[in-house]
């Protein structure tokens, strides 16, 4: 009789498998099973060329530099309006929250398909966060207003027919916005570094007229409209 | 028809191996053709799966869900099959590597044999 993993076992790897590959992967780890710790090994071992998969099928590298301009830029931003810029190496710091706000981005589009998954990636991107050290004020600031130009920049551009995906398998293209059909490379690129400019500038004024805790209350209240509008396309 | 761009050793062997499987070509089988492939080498479940992203997204291959069967756990296989493009890169890398190997058994003999595990690949010694 052929033996068949444990339930425990299936849920967890029907857990922790991309959804856009759970139906295969899990069928090809079940016709190997043969103990359970050589299926926990089985797992273990090709998941992080799932996540890899699913990351290079989601993330558009035209999308993914702008967010890396755009969330560097706000934690810049909010770290001149903490006057926390008083010498060079601040720059070079600032490139750590970046840093991980970009790996959480690119997590959250690879692996986010349903609320669990949602609650997951955020979970295990705070535990990062907060345990890093890095939980000040313009760090928080930079973090939110990081989400809030990246869901701009998001809602610019719609997802047409493309080679990339987004995790629920929608794909999804930088450079292809409404009646941009016809124009050149040249003039979509400008176009996209108009947009992201525009998107930079605003968010800078809003930084500077603005006292701190209305600018935060605007912020996130502006990126769940954002992210549920997101949502719903 | 567009020129297909030219593949990695990796590459060759997972398309070698879908070309052998035929209509039985998914994840497991074609693992199990690319190990035999590739001894004494190993081959990881997950690089296959990550090669063959690849090579859908340059056209090389298609694939598609068959129905779920029990063996599965009632779930589906993902089969894959060589497109055109993938068939004529395969081609162009065997005739490179034919060529490959004309040259170097002119110089080297063509007595070659697989060292024993764990040594490099070599020639017989005499």
């Amino acid at each position: 009789m052929a033996s068949s993993p444990p339930k425990l076992l299936e849920t967890l790897a029907r857990l922790i498998v991309p959804p856009a590959c759970r139906e295969e992967v899990l069928g090809d780890l079940h016709e190997r099973y043969k103990t359970p710790l050589q299926y926990l090994g089985d797992l273990f071992s090709i998941l992080p060329f799932l996540v890899m998969r699913r990351i290079l099928r989601t993330t558009d590298p035209q999308l993914f530099l702008t967010d890396a301009l755009l969330v560097y830029g706000s934690f810049l931003a909010a770290a001149w309006y903490k006057d926390r810029l008083a010498d060079g190496s601040s720059l070079l710091h600032l490139a750590i929250p970046a840093g991980l706000t970009l790996l959480y981005l690119v997590l959250n589009e690879a692996l986010v398909v349903s609320r669990w998954s949602a609650f997951v990636v955020n979970v295990v991107w705070l535990a990062v966060f907060l345990s890093s050290g890095l939980t000040s004020q313009t760090n928080i600031f930079g973090f939110f207003s990081g989400l809030l130009l990246d869901a701009a920049i998001r809602i610019l551009y719609r997802r047409t027919a493309g080679t990339r995906e987004s995790a629920a398998g929608a794909p999804l293209v930088m450079g292809q916005s409404s009646g941009r059909g016809a124009m050149s490379r040249t003039a979509k690129l400008a176009q996209d570094a108009g947009i992201t400019v525009l998107v930079l500038a605003i968010a800078a004024g809003l930084i500077v007229v603005m006292p701190r805790s209305v600018y935060l209350v605007i912020v996130l209240l502006a990126w769940v409209a954002g992210y549920r509008f997101l949502k719903r396309r | 028809m567009s020129k297909p761009d030219s593949l990695g050793q990796f590459e060759q062997l997972v398309l070698t191996a879908i070309l052998t499987l035929r209509d039985d070509a998914y994840g497991v089988s074609i693992h199990a053709k690319a190990q035999e492939l590739a001894k004494p080498k190993s081959v990881s479940l997950g690089a296959i799966y990550v090669t063959l992203d690849r090579l859908e997204d340059k056209g090389l291959v298609s694939s598609r869900l068959t129905d779920p069967t029990p063996e599965r756990g009632g779930r589906a296989k993902r089969c894959y099959q060589l497109e055109a493009l993938g068939e004529r890169a395969l081609q162009e890398s065997a005739v490179t590597a034919k060529r490959i190997w004309d040259v170097t058994s002119e110089i080297w003999g063509k007595e070659w044999v697989k060292a024993p595990a764990g040594k490099k690949w070599g020639k017989e010694p005499i």
